[in-house]
């Protein structure tokens, strides 16, 4: 497996709310060469989830191991074999591409004869050639979201996660990033892909996760959920379980 | 150009190679930011001299208003205590209706030498300790570019009469008129023990230290609060890195662009000064830029370390304030206290009473300024030094930790964990 969540847990503290888990107990697993999809509404849990998996978070309990790599207890070598994407690009305004690029793959310790090779195929393959020299903060959001792809794959990362990256972005941009998902799958790569988006999850996700108030409600393929649950589509799905909860809660 | 040398190495958790990196990173992001270009070489280097030269204008028009004002002069003793030829050019200087004798008369010179420090008498008509100079007569005056020009003036007016009267009766008796001024001028501070008051090199130094925050503040924002604002923060903290080599890529930059900025600022006044040192050479009789920076290299070298210490201190306070913010506009309102701060300090440690001592050593940061101080008056002591430099860098240290904390490892806003933190405590 690529991606082990064990019974993870994430208590914050908020000044109006108290305390509260952000995840609550979410366990799943990801194969080489599959997209997990995380699906459920704004404020679920999925981007704390995501985060915690990129080591950018700490988890209050439980384990995420990526490759075997225990992400607290070895997280740089967790690290190298992650790529982390989402709808906020993340990119220095004043550079360049190639030296957003550069940068990237030097702190991954690619070397330079391999970074050089990967920059053009990369800029390539995303038609970023004519934007090489310009400063990210010039560039439209579908480029800048291409460049964000470029960043996060300029060390060819085992796993990638990509939390909503699709949003904000227009059909064109969206389609670009649907493509560089496939394209990841076909090359073997694991990809966790967290979207509110049911279309998105139906057209792009091998296993879909449901997620609500920081529980991970049902897990498995499309046919599984469907028959779990009754719904003849991911969005009756995805209603049956939500609400179901909700009336337990209740 | 290599730069490992910076780091020794190996030491856990540095990567020199990740440093340099930073260093490239944060140096070409930094440079690239208007507001890093604008109040780290605009405004140093050029708003800078058009503020001296305003000064300059306004000192001058100050001095021009003030030569010609009245000016008290106050005499010591009483004028029945100078013999004939003194009287005449007593007389004669108070005949010009741009001088006017301070009363009461029969003074003490001790009561004049106060009513000088006060402002109360712009100097004061004594008797010289011999005649060698002709009338044998001393003004004692404050020294100051007013009681300068004072002198310039008492000495044009009696020198006009004697040259209209003495020197013109001499002649025609077929006598050799002694060739001396009326007045032996001796200069005299209002505060004699208030070492370095007037030093320009100090005014220099001090000054550039204000530009050496300012330059700090910007840069810092960019390596701290511009990554939280545009989410890059993120994605260094998922690259396989260290992120003390990133933190201290960052202090560097930043220290490197402070330091820059005080170093253009001072080169800036410098070549101001020359440029103005002619026309302050005539306002100022016995004015010498060259003298005013006439300091040992020993002096030279403990000043760089002061300015590096003092840069690297600087800049870990304004990176730590700007890393709470999760905006560059609240950076930028944040910011401003401690820059405020930064500022009060060096204008501060110009009290001529401040100066490095073994209490004032352990005060971070104002020590430093001291040091700058102590360095341009002369009183160069190495055990002074390194307890200051010691004591601010702890203070550094401590900032940059925090920093590193709330940058790289912090899961929450820290002002909200400090929030929970004192309710658990007021709930236990």
């Amino acid at each position: 497996m690529t991606l082990v969540v064990n019974h993870l847990k994430k208590r914050f503290y908020d000044p109006g709310r108290g305390e509260f888990f952000a995840c609550d107990d979410i366990s799943f697993e990801v194969a080489k060469g599959e997209i997990f999809g995380l699906l459920g509404p704004n404020g679920a849990g999925k981007t704390t989830t995501l985060r915690i998996i990129s080591t950018i978070l700490k988890a209050t309990e439980g384990s995420v191991t990526v490759c075997g790599h225990d992400v607290e207890k070895e997280p740089e070598a967790a690290r190298a074999l992650i790529g982390f994407l989402s709808s906020t690009s993340g990119l220095y305004e004043r550079l360049t591409v190639t030296e957003i690029l550069q940068y990237f793959g030097r702190l991954c310790q690619v070397d330079e004869k391999t970074l050089a090779e990967r920059i053009k195929r990369l800029l390539s393959s995303l038609q970023l050639e004519p934007f090489a020299k310009a400063r990210c903060g010039s560039l439209s959001q579908g480029t800048r979201q291409k460049v964000a792809i470029a960043r996060a794959i300029i060390h060819e990362p085992e796993l990638m996660i990509l939390d909503e990256p699709a949003n904000g972005l227009d059909v064109l941009a969206t389609q670009v990033m649907h493509d560089f998902v496939r394209e990841s799958k076909a090359q073997g790569k694991s990809i966790v892909l967290s979207t509110h988006i049911m279309g998105e999850a139906e057209k792009l996700c091998d296993r879909i996760g449901i997620i609500n108030s920081g529980r991970l409600l049902a897990c498995g393929t499309l046919d599984e959920l469907k028959q779990q649950t009754g719904g003849n589509n991911l969005e009756e799905v995805f209603i049956s379980l939500v609400q179901d909860k909700d009336l337990m809660r209740s | 150009m290599r730069l490992s040398f910076l780091c020794p190495n190996p030491v856990p958790g540095l990567d020199p190679a990740v440093l340099k990196l930073s260093i490239w990173k944060e140096l070409l992001h930094a440079f690239r930011d208007k507001h890093v270009f604008i109040y780290t070489f605009l405004v140093p280097v050029v708003l800078y001299p058009l503020i001296v030269i305003m000064a300059f204008d306004f000192i001058s028009l100050r001095e021009a208003a003030r030569e010609k004002s009245v000016k008290q002069i106050g005499l010591a003793g009483k004028l029945s205590d100078y013999d004939p030829a003194q009287r005449r050019a007593i007389d004669c200087l108070f005949a010009n209706k741009d001088f006017k004798r301070y009363e009461p008369e029969a003074n003490t010179q001790a009561d004049l030498d106060w009513l000088i420090a006060r402002g109360a008498i712009s100097g004061y008509v004594t008797k010289g300790k011999n005649k060698q100079n002709g009338f044998g007569l001393a003004m004692v005056i404050n020294h100051d570019l007013n009681g300068i020009a004072l002198v310039a003036a008492a000495n044009e007016t009696v020198d006009k009469w004697y040259d209209q009267t003495v020197r013109e009766a001499y002649k025609q008796k077929g006598l050799s008129p002694f060739n001396a001024r009326p007045f032996k001028v001796k200069l005299q501070d209002s505060a004699p023990d208030q070492k370095g008051i007037f030093s320009l090199a100090l005014a220099f130094f001090v000054f550039s230290i204000l530009y050496l925050s300012l330059g700090a503040a910007y840069p810092a924002i960019s390596v701290s609060a511009e990554e939280s604002e545009f989410f890059t923060l993120d994605t260094i903290r998922i690259v396989p890195a260290s992120a003390w080599s990133m933190m201290l890529g960052k202090w560097w930059s930043v220290s490197a662009i402070a330091f820059l900025s005080a170093v253009l600022n001072l080169v800036s006044m410098l070549a101001v000064s020359v440029f103005l040192s002619q026309q302050a050479g005539n306002l100022i009789k016995g004015f010498s830029l060259k003298s005013e920076f006439a300091l040992p290299a020993t002096s030279y070298a403990w000043l760089f370390v002061a300015y590096v210490a003092l840069s690297l201190t600087i800049a870990a306070c304004m990176i730590l304030t700007a890393s709470l913010c999760r905006s560059v506009r609240s950076a930028q309102q944040w910011v401003s206290i401690p820059l405020s701060l930064f500022i009060f300090i060096p204008v501060l440690a110009l009290y001529p009473k401040n100066i490095l001592s073994e209490k004032t050593a352990l005060v971070p940061l104002m020590n430093l300024v001291l040091m700058v101080k102590a360095c341009v008056v002369g009183e160069i002591s190495p055990p002074l030094f390194y307890t200051a430099m010691g004591i601010s860098l702890c203070l550094a240290a401590v900032c940059l930790y925090l920093a590193k904390k709330i940058l790289f490892d912090m899961e929450t806003d820290p002002l909200k964990l400090v929030s929970y933190l004192v309710r658990q405590h007021k709930k236990a």
